[in-house]
């Protein structure tokens, strides 16, 4: 009998799968067709030349640069906002006059738009009339700070932006994990007398772990097809500085109008990512399952 | 289970970035016109009923255009689709509507440095065919273009485009500054250097002695092109090759990052032609070389805290014997799009579009000093809007170099494989002759392979 019944759900699973199974295959098809040629949005011919797109970008080395970058970017912001949005979980997960406001505010940055908070952080950087420069200055910590014109900083403020947007984001999942948890074990270890600290190590984040395995894959797989906040803040500069593979296949793509490149080095990024990451939850996963 | 979900994982992160690899672009497609179209029927409108749509770019011109279309359609009753959208989408959004040719545009707006482009790969119309047409060339009056502007826009002699507006580049100083400081006013890059090494010392640090864009891209080569010409180097040699590793051209980008590593404001290496406008704008650095439309806003009491305090003068030069001259001639100009399903309407609008009758009025309308029509440039608003550097504008047009940027249809990439030579000299990264190196080769690989 429920056999049958799951049977019958196949039938209506089975036309959704087909469209998203026919939509990728066709868009997967034409960005190989694309990716052996050498199509070039100025040019008005284009020929089919094989891997050479593929040689060539293993000989770049600003490709291979950017991907550094994009792990750089991608694994700071996600570590930090994982940190950040546990810790606020944590704090705020009490009864307190005014709770449900703190966490309505608490996500006003994870609605607003990318590339308008991508514009308000360009402002707030403004190194002569920004508003960051001046507290700063304010409080004696100088007010000459260089955020997106200099080497050292213009990645470490990509950062701070992209993790002010996304910790929030890192709290609702926390804070619905906390909500759902169990107060037994909880109290069972109370009982024991198990101290605050043990009670949070072995007894709290063994159960946030699901929870803090979703945030952390959704925030990374997100950070590293970061795009707009990059393309707004900076353009990938100075000095390639920010430059992280989306953006550097945007330039082909769009300014430079290699669109052959462009999806060639999509396609190595996709697969280079990919491969890392699942071997990266695999590792993650297997560990658990062993303890 | 944990199998599955291994599988669930990847397919997540495998979708996820090929889509997050199309990139997600806003969408800037700005305010379409609807005109009041209608009138009266005759055999004077034997366009009526037709329908074009035009891309233009986000620019005064354009918003004049829009705001005074009703009488075209009114006149011709052809209906108009106008959609506006920023300079930095807009040759993208174009290439990608040319190259599927699906004549989604009829009449596309853009930068010389993208025409070349577009008849490269054949997607706009050579317009002599209508320009001769007497039958519907009743708006188009060639001697009333600045000729600089319409020489720009042919190719081999046969034109391509209509020029909508032009610009040039000039020096822009802090008169005030200047006297107060007793700097007189530099022709020459050592001359530069010394007025802003000047005010920086004077003002003790407050006011930066000159701002230019930093921004790596065309934001910086626009600037930095003056200084690789006025030091007597050049974009292309006699074989079409990139000549960016002279030594000219090393000269002129490391008086580039002295200057605004020494004078320059916090910060300069991100300034695009926004940020660099507005800290001239705001008093806060007393020169500035850019282009000619900043006049307009520096003499705009609504924008700008120092209108009547600048000074306007012809860019700097170094070299007695440079190979062009070291102010740019940019012209954006109207392309009819050989896909177009209504050529003849297309081209009423474009030939309307710039004829001195609706330039004079734009000028009313929008800040617009980049006007193409001389008749225009006589007129009594543009005297009273852009007196106070009008004179030096016209000069710096007059001695304005068509080759100021490359001419290929290759431009866009030369420009960005430059523009982040010059963000690394800059930035310390490397010097200036190795960063011109790495991108001269970059370049020649790409002209080589034809």
């Amino acid at each position: 009998m429920i056999r049958q019944l799951r049977n019958r759900a196949n039938y209506w699973v089975m036309p959704v799968l087909l469209i998203l199974g026919i939509m990728s295959v066709v868009v997967m098809g034409y960005s190989i067709y694309m990716a052996v040629r050498d199509i070039n949005l100025v040019k008005s011919v284009t020929s089919f030349v094989g891997f050479d797109n593929f040689v060539a970008l293993f000989h770049d080395s600003r490709a291979w640069a950017s991907l550094w970058r994009t792990l750089v970017f991608s694994v700071s912001a996600t570590g930090i906002e994982l940190l950040f949005g546990l810790g606020l979980a944590l704090f705020l997960n009490r009864q307190f006059v005014g709770r449900k406001l703190v966490r309505t505010l608490l996500l006003i940055p994870m609605i607003m738009t990318p590339v308008v908070s991508g514009l308000i952080w360009r402002v707030f950087y403004d190194p002569n009339a920004g508003i960051i420069n001046y507290y700063m200055g304010v409080l004696g910590m100088g007010s000459k700070h260089n955020w997106l014109g200099s080497m050292d900083l213009a990645m470490i403020s990509v950062i701070i932006a992209d993790v002010w947007q996304w910790t929030p984001f890192v709290f609702l999942i926390l804070a619905a994990g906390l909500d759902a948890m169990p107060n037994e074990p909880l109290e069972a270890a109370e009982v024991d007398g198990a101290s605050p600290i043990q009670r949070f190590i072995h007894v709290v984040l063994p159960l946030l772990a699901p929870s803090l395995m979703i945030a952390f894959l959704l925030r990374i797989i997100d950070s590293v097809k970061t795009f707009d906040i990059i393309y707004v803040m900076t353009r990938g500069g100075p000095s390639l500085a920010t430059e992280t593979t989306n953006m550097y296949a945007y330039i082909q793509g769009f300014n430079n109008f290699n669109i052959s490149y462009a999806t060639v080095i999509n396609l190595t990024i996709t697969v280079i990512i990919t491969f890392i990451f699942t071997t990266v939850y695999s590792k993650l996963s297997g560990s658990k399952a062993r303890r | 289970m944990n199998k599955r979900l291994k599988w669930g994982a990847f397919a997540l992160l495998a979708t996820s970035v090929v889509i997050g690899g199309c990139g997600n672009k806003a969408d800037n497609a700005g305010a379409t016109g609807t005109g009041a179209s209608g009138a009266t029927s005759g055999s004077d409108m034997p366009y009526k009923g037709k329908e074009i749509s035009v891309l233009l770019e986000g620019h005064s011109t354009s918003n004049a255009i829009q705001k005074i279309l009703p009488e075209f359609e009114q006149k011709t009753g052809i209906k108009v689709n106008l959609e506006i959208v920023p300079y930095s989408d807009l040759t993208s959004k174009a290439l990608i509507n040319f190259s599927s040719r699906s004549g989604r545009y009829d009449i596309v707006m853009d930068d010389i440095v993208h025409g070349y482009g577009y008849v490269n790969a054949g997607y706009v119309e050579p317009l002599d065919a209508y320009t001769t047409n007497a039958s519907i060339n009743a708006d188009f009056d060639e001697a009333d273009f600045v000729p600089q502007y319409l020489n720009a826009m042919k190719i081999d002699k046969v034109m391509y485009g209509l020029p909508v507006y032009g610009e040039s580049t000039f020096l822009m100083y802090r008169k005030d500054l200047f006297e107060e400081y007793g700097i007189k006013v530099p022709t020459t890059f050592d001359e530069l250097m010394t007025a802003a090494k000047t005010v920086n010392e004077k003002s003790k640090g407050d006011i930066a002695g000159i701002t230019l864009r930093g921004e790596q891209g065309i934001q910086n080569v626009y600037v930095w092109a003056t200084f690789l010409w006025g030091f007597g180097g050049q974009w292309l040699n006699e074989q079409g090759l990139t000549d960016l590793a002279s030594p000219e051209a090393a000269k002129a980008l490391d008086f580039y990052q002295e200057i605004l590593n020494k004078y320059g404001p916090t910060g300069v290496a991100n300034f695009g032609w926004q940020e660099n406008r507005l800290l001239f704008q705001q008093g806060k650095a007393a020169m500035t070389i850019d282009a000619t439309v900043n006049g307009a806003y520096n003499e705009d009491p609504k924008e700008s805290s120092i209108v009547g305090k600048v000074g306007y003068a012809p860019v700097p030069t170094q070299s007695d014997n440079p190979k062009g001259g070291a102010s740019s001639l940019t012209v954006h100009g109207m392309y009819l799009s050989k896909e177009s399903k209504n050529k003849d309407a297309a081209w009423l609008f474009m030939s309307w579009a710039t004829a001195k009758e609706q330039q004079i009025k734009s000028m009313s309308i929008e800040p617009n000093s980049g006007v193409s029509s001389l008749a225009a440039m006589q007129d009594s608003s543009f005297l009273t809007k852009f007196g106070a550097f009008k004179d030096t504008m016209l000069e710096a047009i007059e001695n304005g170099n068509t080759q100021y940027l490359p001419q290929i249809p290759q431009s866009n990439e030369v420009i960005n494989n430059t523009g982040v030579a010059i963000s690394k000299a800059l930035l310390g990264n490397k010097s200036a002759a190795d960063a011109l190196k790495e991108a001269n080769d970059l370049n020649n690989k790409l002209l080589s392979a034809k």
